[in-house]
Parts: structure tokens; sequence; C-alpha cells
């Protein structure tokens, strides 16, 4: 199994520049952070300096004691005479003085807390009447819960992919033919639904736990019924996943026959075509040097599978299957239905921030021959079709309201009607429905 | 809080807690003096202390981050087989007379052998396990939660946090917007044309200058080289894409009996098998960009099978007549590291001389990647 090279080298330059590059490429918030942290640091210590210059204030002198009796004096001098000889100066190493304080937010804040409360009780020993007792703030009445139903199906209800028909032909048996991306499993999610589980999930999650009241979710709607306060919250988080989610897109097909040479003319960023290419384009099919064959118009929802199809279909007998299920077995004709056509399947899957829509998209056209052998077996006509056909698929990102063409078969030769070559071109664009 | 802090601090609450005795022994004068230091103080403490709060007490919000695009999963899409279906008799060209089937220093591998390539950068439970290392797993404590829930990270973090998840999805969001646009030319060019990309293919490992590219386009600009087949395929790095146009046929390939009944009613009847015999040309392919020190290079893995239907020969059976194809067949599965805006020959034929007669065209297929850096 080959895995991205790609996701490794990312990994390995986070780990090894992580620091310098935090530097570099601060965000607003760390920023703020930051600035925020050294304020804090600023302001504690300059608290704590004021504290200790207040802490080393002399105290005042204590009365003068009483006479001594004769014993109490000889005592006296026995202390001073044990004190140490000369007081140890304060050595202060020249890379102390250097070092930053360090700044321990919780110890400090702990610590400025329990100096404010001493500092307070002391002015209330020293002015009881303009320093009174500070009472704790009165909490006031929770709020009753008011019950409100909000509408939530757009968050909730998960879209249905909608892929191509077989085209092709495929083994006689079932003629069920070749799918446009060849039968592979395609694991990626349709569309952007939450499900109800998860939205009651996170609601819960924005409300406060001992708040009281109830949240349901039942058949698209949300059943709240809480403070005003906790409603608040969850408008405001309906609101942000609704930001980020929904909405339609309109992907405008286009199915050309295009020269080779045309195509090379074009600047091709590579990004969308600018508008200069878009003329061209127009310009061309204009004065017919580049056809257009097809034009739908698909309309998806934002990770859904959407096919569009142009062309016939018909039965044919496909060949003979056995009927064992009786004593002696028997033969009977196989139908199969053959499509033929413009078939293309789409799935976009938009990025709102970068304002891109990832388009995975897959073609085929094909067309039945006119003459079909039919031939005799086992007295039933089994029809043999032959079929011309092109398939390709792409995967390409398109800016929202640009044009790109993803892929297809340009047409190298001169135009005679008959050829399937063709080229694709998309065009996304973000329909947003309008809440009352 | 450091020694020298905490008697500072020690000697301050042993001074505002001391009997205000001696506060009153030295007047009011020097009670008011007190009252306005201790104010000058508590402003301090009070200062410093509404700083540090909004450290200490971390408000949480809730944010979504589509990620969609970091997980899709890119579909790999295989040309269909321009074969003639069944097993192919004889053995493995390399593997020797003892038959077996695989063996030998020179192995073709079977082209139904596919590789698994991984479209997606990475997965759900991966990108959880990058964001906890790099933010420090102790952050992530209730209330904070982070989960991925179809293809969106639902974050509950401080603002601080949701700035460092941010960038790091940047930088992966960052790799995983490239994508690649390949031309595929099929080409008939003249004899100098010929050795000229014969040589630079040989000593550049497949890969042709864009020098050696002007000169084939303006070679079919003029008309001394013919273009004869031009596509154009755009898929993320690392995906596999393909192509295929030609026809396609049912045919008769074989008739199987089946028998059955009891006693002396016993019947047979034969079933055709009735196969798909597809002829044309298919192209599939995956390229992977490779960001290195110097200029970008796309590494390309690419399979090209084009195949003519000779003769669809009859042949008589006990229960009708079976089809016998003929085709003829050019294929190749090659890989080369191509710089972006160069090419890469993966496929050139001469004239078949096996025959006795010469017999198909010239063509010379070139590959163009172009990597797409979407902003």
């Amino acid at each position: 199994m080959r895995l991205n090279p790609s996701f490794a080298a990312v990994l390995a330059a986070l780990s090894v520049a992580g620091p310098a590059l935090a530097q570099e490429r601060e965000s607003p918030e760390e920023a703020r952070h930051r600035e925020q942290r050294q304020a804090a640091r600023e302001a504690a210590r300059e608290a704590w300096d004021l504290i200790e210059s207040y802490g080393r204030v002399d105290p005042p002198k204590p009365p003068k004691p009483r006479p001594l009796r004769n014993d109490e004096a000889r005592d006296r001098a026995i202390d001073r005479l044990a004190r140490p000889l000369h007081p140890e100066p304060e050595i202060v190493r020249e890379a102390e003085r250097d070092e930053p304080i360090p700044f321990d937010v919780q110890s400090d804040y702990e610590g400025l807390k329990e100096m404010r409360r001493a500092i307070l009780a002391r002015l209330r020993r020293l002015d009881p009447k303009r320093f009174p007792l500070r009472r704790a703030p009165r909490t006031k009445a929770p709020a009753r819960p008011r019950l409100k139903i909000f509408d939530v199906q757009d968050l909730t209800d998960r879209t249905v992919d909608y892929p191509a028909p077989n085209v092709g032909l495929g083994s006689g048996l079932d003629a069920s033919g070749a799918d446009i991306d060849s039968g592979e499993d395609d694991s990626n999610t349709p569309g952007v639904g939450l499900g109800g589980e998860k939205l009651l999930e996170l609601v819960e999650g924005v409300c406060d736990e001992d708040a009281e009241g109830s949240i349901e979710f039942t058949s698209g709607r949300l059943i709240v019924r809480k403070a005003p306060e906790q409603l608040k919250r969850i408008e405001a988080l309906l609101k942000t996943l609704r930001e980020g989610r929904g909405g339609l897109l309109e992907i405008e097909l286009r199915v050309y026959r295009m020269p080779s040479a045309f195509y090379s003319a074009l600047n091709k960023s590579g990004s969308g075509l600018s508008d200069a290419e878009e003329a061209a384009i127009a310009a061309a099919v204009k004065r017919g040097e580049v056809r257009l064959l097809a034009a739908p118009r698909l309309v998806a929802h934002d990770g859904q599978k959407v096919h569009v199809r142009r062309g016939k279909s018909r039965s044919i007998i496909s060949g003979l299957e056995v009927n064992q299920t009786g004593v002696v077995p028997t033969l009977n004709p196989l139908i199969a239905n053959i499509n033929e056509g413009l078939v293309v399947e789409a799935r976009p899957i938009l990025d709102r921030g970068r304002q891109l829509v990832l388009i995975d998209v897959g073609l085929s056209i094909s067309r039945l021959s006119k003459s079909m052998e039919t031939r005799l077996i086992q007295g039933s006509e089994v029809e043999l079709p032959q079929m011309l056909i092109s398939r390709t698929a792409s995967t390409g990102k398109v800016p929202l309201g640009r044009g790109a063409i993803l892929g297809g078969v340009l047409a190298a030769g001169p135009d005679d009607g008959r050829s399937l070559q063709c080229v694709i071109y998309a065009r996304p664009r973000l329909i947003r429905a309008r809440r009352r | 809080m450091t020694m020298k802090r905490l008697c500072g601090a020690l000697a301050a609450l042993i001074a505002l807690s001391a009997a205000p005795a001696f506060a009153q022994e030295a007047g009011k004068q020097s009670k008011a003096d007190e009252i306005k230091e201790l104010q000058a103080l508590l402003a301090k403490v009070e200062k410093a202390i509404g700083k540090i709060e909004p450290l200490i007490k971390k408000t949480y919000v809730f944010a979504q981050y589509d990620l969609r695009q970091l997980f899709f999963r890119a579909p790999d899409r295989i040309a269909p087989r321009l074969t003639i279906p069944g097993s192919n008799a004889g053995y493995r060209t390399g593997s020797g007379g003892g038959g077996g089937a695989a063996g030998g220093v020179l192995s073709f591998g079977d082209s139904d052998e596919e590789e698994s390539y991984e479209g997606a950068l990475l997965d759900p439970e991966k990108m959880v396990e990058i964001i906890y290392a790099e933010t420090g797993e102790d952050h992530w404590e209730s209330p904070a939660s982070l989960e991925v829930s179809n293809g969106f990270l639902l974050v509950k973090q401080t603002p601080l946090l949701h700035s460092k998840v941010r960038r790091l999805l940047e930088d992966l969001r960052a790799a995983a917007l490239r994508s690649i646009q390949l031309e595929v030319g099929f080409y008939s060019l003249s004899e100098d044309l010929k050795t000229a990309i014969a040589v630079e293919s040989k000593t550049r490992g497949g890969a042709l200058s864009q020098e050696t590219l002007k000169r084939v386009d303006a070679a079919v600009a003029r008309g001394e080289a013919k273009l004869v087949g031009h596509s154009l395929l755009s898929a993320l790095s690392n995906q596999r894409i393909y192509l295929h146009t030609g026809a396609e046929r049912n045919y008769v390939a074989t008739f199987e009996e089946m028998s059955g009944g009891t006693g002396p009613v016993v019947k047979s009847v034969a079933m055709p098998i009735v196969e798909v015999l597809r002829t044309g040309l298919s192209l599939d392919i995956v390229g992977t960009v490779l960001e290195g020190d110097d200029k970008p290079r796309v590494a390309l893995d690419a399979r090209f099978l084009r195949s003519d239907l000779i003769l669809l020969d009859k042949r008589k059976s006990a229960w009708g007549a079976i089809d016998i194809p003929q085709i003829k067949v050019d294929s190749v599965r090659t890989s080369a590291r191509v710089p972006a805006g160069e090419g890469m020959l993966i496929f050139s034929s001469d004239k078949d001389k096996t025959d006795s007669k010469e017999t198909g065209e010239q063509v010379f297929l070139i590959v163009r990647p172009r990597i797409i850096k979407t902003k």
C-alpha cells in the first residue's frame, strides 16, 4: 500500500521547526494570549513588590520593658553572647539577579487572593465603619424554563447518492456493463447531515449540566425546555452549524467537442478559466470552431453524488440462461438493457473557507452500431451488439463561480460528426436557501 | 513562588495580622497613613488579580471545521481490460518451463494485481491523534472536546487552542490542495524527432524536456508531425484516473452444457457464454506530486494498452457457432519521475516487422503533467 508522502513531510516539518515557526506565524489569538500573560505577569510583579516592601517596614518599637531582675538580665546576656558574630551578608549570585522571576499563574493567583483577604481584614479592623464586611452578591433566582421547538431537518437529514446507470456492454448474462468508475467502492460520505443523535449531543454540550429543563429530538425537530440563557446558547450553536453546512450547489456542466489546437491556445492557469478564456470559448462556439454537445445543469447537496443522462435505452436478447428448477433443464432467453448516449455523474464537495469545489466527475459517451448481429442459438435469436464508447473520469478543484475544463478527449482530427471525442467543462455555484 | 517572595508575603501577612495596638499607639495620623498605604496595596493586588483571572478562568467556544476534502478518498479508477477475456495459456515469460504462477528473474506482473493507492491524506482517527500531539493532551479534558463526525471536526475549546488547531489544519490543507492535470498526446512523428525523443528518453529515465516538447508542438503546427489523439485528465495527487476510447462488442465465447432429468427422461441443454470484447485504447495513470528541495516533480505510474481487432472468426460446435477473436495488442506498464512542466514518453511503437509484412501505425504516447496549486 502506497501512502501519500506529503503527510510525513508535513509532520516532520512541524516537529522540527515548531518553535521557530510558532514565533513567526503567531495567530491573533496567540498574540493576544501572549500579551495578556505579559500584562498579568507585570501586574503580579508590581503587586508582589509592593507587598514585599510593605512587609519590610520596621514595626513600631515595642514599649520599654520594665526593669529586669538580675537573673533575667544574666539570661539575656547569655543569649546575646550566643548570637552569631557577623550577620551573613546576603549573597546574591550574579546569575540570580538576571534570572527572570518565574510566573506561576495558579500559584500567584492563589497567593494574591490570600493577600487581598488579609488586606481587607486589616482595613476592617482599622476602620470597621468605612470598610464593612463585603457581602457576597445575591444570586438571582434561576429563570423559569421556556418551551421552544427548533426545526433542524436541514442539519439532520442525510442526503442520498444517485449514481449513474450502467453504460456499455457487460457479460452476456446480465449485460450490466461497466460502471463509470469501474466498480470501485466509493467510501466518501454523502452530504453534510449531522444525524439527530449527534446534534442532540452537541446541544446538550453547550447547556449547563445542572440547568433545569429537557431537550429531545424527534422527527427532525429539537424540543427544548430550558431557561432563556440556555436557549440563546442553543440558537448560537445551530447558527454556527448552519453556517458551515447546508446550501445547494448548482453545477453548470458543458460537454464540448474542442479541437486540440484551440485547447493548446488557452492560457490554462489551472485554477479555473479566466474571463478572457471563457469569452474565447464562447466566441469559438459561435463561429463553429468548438461545438457544444450538451449543457445540462445539475443541482446537488454538498457532497451528494448526482447524475444526468441523455440518450437511448433498448432491450436485447443478450443470451440464454438455464433453469434447473424442474426435472429437466430448460433454456430461457435472457433480456438485458443497453444504455447509450451521454451520461455524466458528479459529486461536488464544497470548501467554504477557500471558496473551492472539489468535483469528482465521470463521463461516458456511447453509440450502438446500426448493424447488430443476430444469431439463432438453441431456437432463440440472440443479439450480439457492437458499440463505440469513450469513458473518462476526473477529479479537480474549481473555484466557486468559475468554470474549468476537467478532462476528456480532445478532437485531434476533423469533425466528421461521428466521433465520440468530448471534454467536460464544469462551473459550480452555491445556492443558499433563505431562512425565515 | 520563590523563597524570597514567600518570605516577603509572610512578612506582609504577619504585619497585617499583627495587633493594631502598635498602630493605635502611634496615633491617628499613622492610622490614616496605614489605611492609605493599604488602599494603594489593595488596588495593586486587585489589578493583578484582574489581569490573571482571564488566564485562569477559561471560556470554551464551539466551532466546526470542514475537513471533507482532507478525508476525501479519491476513488481509484482502473481502465477496462482490452484483452480477450479468459485465462492465458502457457506460462509467464521469464518464469522458466516448470510452470507455476510466479518466479524467475524477469517476471512481468499480472495486470490483475492492482496496487491500492491511498487517495486521502489521512483518516479521522489519525487527525485526532495529530491534534492531541500538537496541542498537548492535557488541554482536552472536560469541558473541552474533540471529535470527527461525517467529515467535520467538532471542537469545543478556548480561543487560543482553536487558533492552534486552525494553524495545523492550514498546514495539512496546503499539502492536500495539490492536484495534477495530465495532457496525453498520441503522435505520429518524423524520423529525426523520433530519434531525438528516443535518445532523450533513454538518458533521462523516460522524461522529455520542455525544449523537446516545444519541438514536437512546432512540428505538429507545421504539419511535419501528426497529433493522432489528445486527451486531458485531472486528478488529485496520488489518485488513479483513466480514459478508454474504442469499441465493445458481444460475442459467443463458448457453450456450457448442462443436463438433468430422472429415469428415462434426461435432457441436455447448452447455455451460450457471451463475453464482451473491448478494443481501442485505454490509459490509466497515477500521478503523485513530489515536493523536493529543487523543482517539484511528478511521479507517474502509467499503464497503456492498445488493441485492434484483426479478425472475428467462427468455429462450429455441437451447439452452434463459437466466435474466435484475434486482436493485435500493444501494452506497456511503466513509471518515471518527471519535473513539473516537462513530459514523459510512455509508449512508442515502430512498424510491426514480426510478421512477414509491416503493419500498424507508428505512435508515440507522451504525457505532460502539470501541478495545479490552488490558493
